[in-house]
C-alpha cells in the first residue's frame, strides 16, 4: 500500500506531524523569535519537492536537512553572531554530530508523542507511570484502581502501541491525527 | 545520508523501548548501536533521561499547528502559479508577510468567535449492556461489582473490555450471551477460543459462552472487527443481521451491517474469508471487500484500503469520496443528533477527511461549512443541512 501519494492531504498531514519537531530542532539553531518563520521556509522547500519523494523516510530527511540549511544560512546573514555555528556550518551534515543528535531527538520525540498521545487518558496514566519506572502496584495505588485492572489496561495499551507503531509512518500519522482534509 | 536514516530507525527503537513494546531483535540492535562508541551511549542515556522527564510533550500551545497550517495554505495556495513565478513572487511574499506582521502586531489577535448553538450537540455516551441466556441484562460500567467478583465464572471485566475463558472443553448445550453497545460506545470482547472482536457503536453481537459445537457461531447487528483465532477444525462463522454468512478458519477481518445500511461490508485484513447469503458465495482474498446488496441480493468486491475501514476501532473516522449523507449517518452513531437537509442536492456533495472521534462536534461543523459551501444550523439536538 502507498500512502506516499502526491495529493495535498498527505502534505497536509506531514506537515501537521512535523511542525512541532521542526520547531524545536531550529529551536537548537536560533533564538524563538525566528523559529516559526523559518520552520515555514523549509515546508516550503519540502511542499516544492513534494511530489519527488518516493517514501517517507526520503522526505523526513529532507526535511531536516533543509531545516539544518535554512538555519545556517539565516545565522550567517545575521552576520554570525556566533563563530562556532559558522564553522560548523562549512562541516558536511555526516561530520556533523549536533545535527544528527538533534534529529534522533526530535524523532524520538515525535513518535514517542504520537503514540502515547492516542491512548485513553487513563491508559495513558499508566504508561507514563510505569516508564517512570513504577511497578504495577505502586501505579494502582497511586490512581486508585486494582492491580488487576491496571495490568488489564497495560495489556490493551500495548497492544494498542504496537499496532501503532508497527505501521509505516506516514500510515500511523494519517491514523493519529484526526484533522479535516479536502 | 545513510547516517541519518539510521538515526530514524535509532529513534525509533528508543521510542519503542521506553513504551516497552520493543521487540528482541530490535533491541539487540539498538544494544549494538550504543556499543558502537562511548558519544553513542552518552546520547542514549541523555534521551532517555529527557524521555523520561516528559520532554516529547509538545511545548507550543493547542492550536499553534492549525495556525501555522492555515498561514502555510494562504501563502501556497496556488502551487505551480507561486513556484513558477517563485523569484518575482518571493519578495511579494516577505513584503506582505512583514506588513502582516506589523498588523496583527498593533491590532492584536482576534480570538475565535464561539458559535454557542454548537455546544448542543454532545458526544453520545452510552453503558455497553449484557445480556445473559436467561434474558437477565446488565450495565457493563464500573458499578458492575458483581461482575469483577467474578460472579460468572471464566468471565472478567476489564476497561472497555469483556473476556471470556474457556473454563473447560466438555461438550454441552451451548449458552448464548449478547452484548449490546449503544450510540457513542465501543466495546472489546476476548470469546472462549481466545478470538478477539472489537465491537463500533450500536452494535449487538450474540455468542456462546463456550464454543462446544462443530463450528464456532457468533450472530452480528452492527459493526464489528474480528481477529480469529485459528483453529482449522471449528470454523468461525458470523452471521450477519443483513442476510450474509462470513466463514472463517482464522484471520483478520472487519464486516458492518448495520440495519438502516443498505449493503453489508466485509474487509478482509489478513487470511482470507468467504461471504455468502445460501445462494452465492465469494472468497476474498487480502485487502478486498465485499459488498453485499440487501435488496438485489448480490456480491460486488473490490480492492481496498483496509487501515479507512479499521480507523473506528482507534477512535478515528477516516472517510474517502463519501457522500455527505453516509458521511453523516456514521457521525450518528457517535453524537447524539437527528439531521435534516433542506436540499436533496446536498446529500451528494462528496468529501474526503479525518476526524477524532472525540473532537467537538462544532469543529467538525466549521469545517465542513468552510470547505463545502454548505449551511449547517443547529436547533437542540436537530442538525440542519443546507445551501449556502
Amino acid at each position: 500500500m502507498n500512502m506516499f501519494k502526491t495529493g495535498n492531504t498527505e502534505f497536509k498531514v506531514f506537515f501537521e506531524s512535523f511542525f512541532i519537531p521542526i520547531c524545536r530542532f531550529i529551536g537548537k539553531y536560533t533564538e524563538e523569535k525566528e523559529v516559526v518563520d523559518i520552520a515555514q521556509e523549509v515546508f516550503v522547500k519540502v511542499y516544492e519537492k513534494w511530489k519527488e519523494f518516493d517514501s517517507s523516510e526520503n522526505a523526513r530527511a529532507f526535511l531536516y536537512t533543509s531545516a539544518r540549511n535554512l538555519c545556517l544560512d539565516f545565522i550567517k546573514h545575521k552576520k554570525a553572531e556566533s563563530h562556532y555555528l559558522s564553522e560548523f556550518a562549512r562541516q558536511d551534515i555526516a561530520a556533523d554530530p549536533v545535527f544528527l543528535k538533534e534529529v534522533t531527538r526530535q524523532e524520538t520525540f515525535r513518535i514517542l508523542h504520537a503514540a502515547i498521545d492516542c491512548l485513553p487518558p487513563q491508559s495513558r496514566q499508566i504508561i507514563q507511570l510505569c516508564m517512570e519506572g513504577l511497578s504495577n502496584a505502586e501505579v494502582g495505588e497511586k490512581l486508585g484502581i486494582s492491580v488487576n485492572t491496571v495490568k488489564t489496561l497495560k495489556k490493551n495499551a500495548y497492544f494498542t502501541l504496537r499496532r501503532l507503531l508497527s505501521k509505516e509512518y506516514l500510515v500511523l500519522l494519517l491514523i493519529l491525527l484526526g484533522d479535516f482534509q479536502v | 545520508m545513510e547516517e541519518l536514516k539510521q538515526r530514524f530507525q535509532v529513534a525509533r527503537w528508543i521510542a519503542e523501548e521506553l513504551a516497552g513494546i520493543i521487540r528482541k531483535e530490535e533491541q539487540a540492535e539498538l544494544e549494538a548501536w550504543r556499543k558502537e562508541s562511548q558519544a553513542n551511549e552518552l546520547e542514549y542515556q541523555e534521551l532517555q533521561q529527557e524521555c523520561l522527564e516528559g520532554h516529547y510533550v509538545n511545548p507550543y500551545p493547542e492550536g499553534e499547528v492549525a495556525r501555522q497550517w492555515k498561514r502555510f495554505a494562504a501563502r501556497n495556495k496556488y502551487p505551480r502559479l507561486f513556484f513558477r513565478n517563485w523569484y518575482r513572487y518571493a519578495v511579494l511574499v516577505v513584503l506582505l508577510v512583514g506588513v502582516a506582521g506589523i498588523l496583527k502586531w498593533k491590532v492584536g489577535v482576534k480570538p475565535e468567535v464561539l458559535r454557542p448553538d454548537l455546544l448542543a450537540i454532545p458526544i453520545a455516551q452510552g453503558t455497553p449492556l449484557l445480556r445473559l441466556e436467561n434474558g437477565m441484562t446488565m450495565m457493563l460500567d464500573d458499578s458492575s461489582v458483581l461482575f469483577r467478583g467474578e460472579a460468572l465464572p471464566g468471565v472478567r471485566l476489564g476497561e472497555g473490555m469483556i473476556d471470556y475463558r474457556q473454563t473447560d472443553d466438555r461438550i454441552g448445550e451451548e449458552i448464548y450471551n449478547t452484548l449490546i453497545i449503544p450510540k457513542g460506545g465501543e466495546f472489546r470482547i476476548q470469546l472462549a477460543d481466545g478470538s478477539q472482536v472489537w465491537l463500533n457503536s450500536e452494535t449487538e453481537l450474540r455468542y456462546p459462552v463456550r464454543f462446544s459445537g462443530k463450528e464456532r457461531r457468533v450472530f452480528l447487528k452492527g459493526e464489528a472487527y474480528f481477529e480469529v483465532a485459528r483453529n482449522a477444525q471449528k470454523p468461525f462463522v458470523v452471521t450477519t443481521s443483513g442476510g450474509v454468512d462470513v466463514s472463517v478458519l482464522g484471520t483478520k477481518f472487519n464486516v458492518t451491517s448495520y440495519d438502516n445500511d443498505e449493503q453489508v461490508m466485509t474487509t478482509l485484513a489478513e487470511g482470507c474469508v468467504e461471504v455468502g447469503n445460501g445462494q452465492k458465495t465469494v472468497r476474498l482474498q487480502k485487502e478486498e471487500q465485499a459488498l453485499f446488496h440487501k435488496e438485489q441480493g448480490s456480491f460486488q468486491v473490490q480492492k481496498v484500503d483496509v487501515d479507512l475501514h479499521l480507523a473506528w476501532k482507534e477512535g478515528k473516522f477516516i472517510f474517502e469520496e463519501q457522500s455527505l449523507e453516509q458521511i453523516m449517518k456514521q457521525l450518528q452513531r457517535w453524537y447524539e443528533m437527528n439531521v435534516f437537509y433542506t436540499n436533496e442536492e446536498v446529500k451528494h456533495y462528496t468529501f474526503s477527511g479525518n476526524l477524532k472521534k472525540y473532537d467537538d462536534f462544532d469543529k467538525i461543523v466549521r469545517m465542513l461549512e468552510e470547505v463545502a459551501g454548505i449551511q449547517i444550523s443547529i436547533k437542540e439536538n436537530c442538525v440542519i443541512i443546507g445551501m449556502k
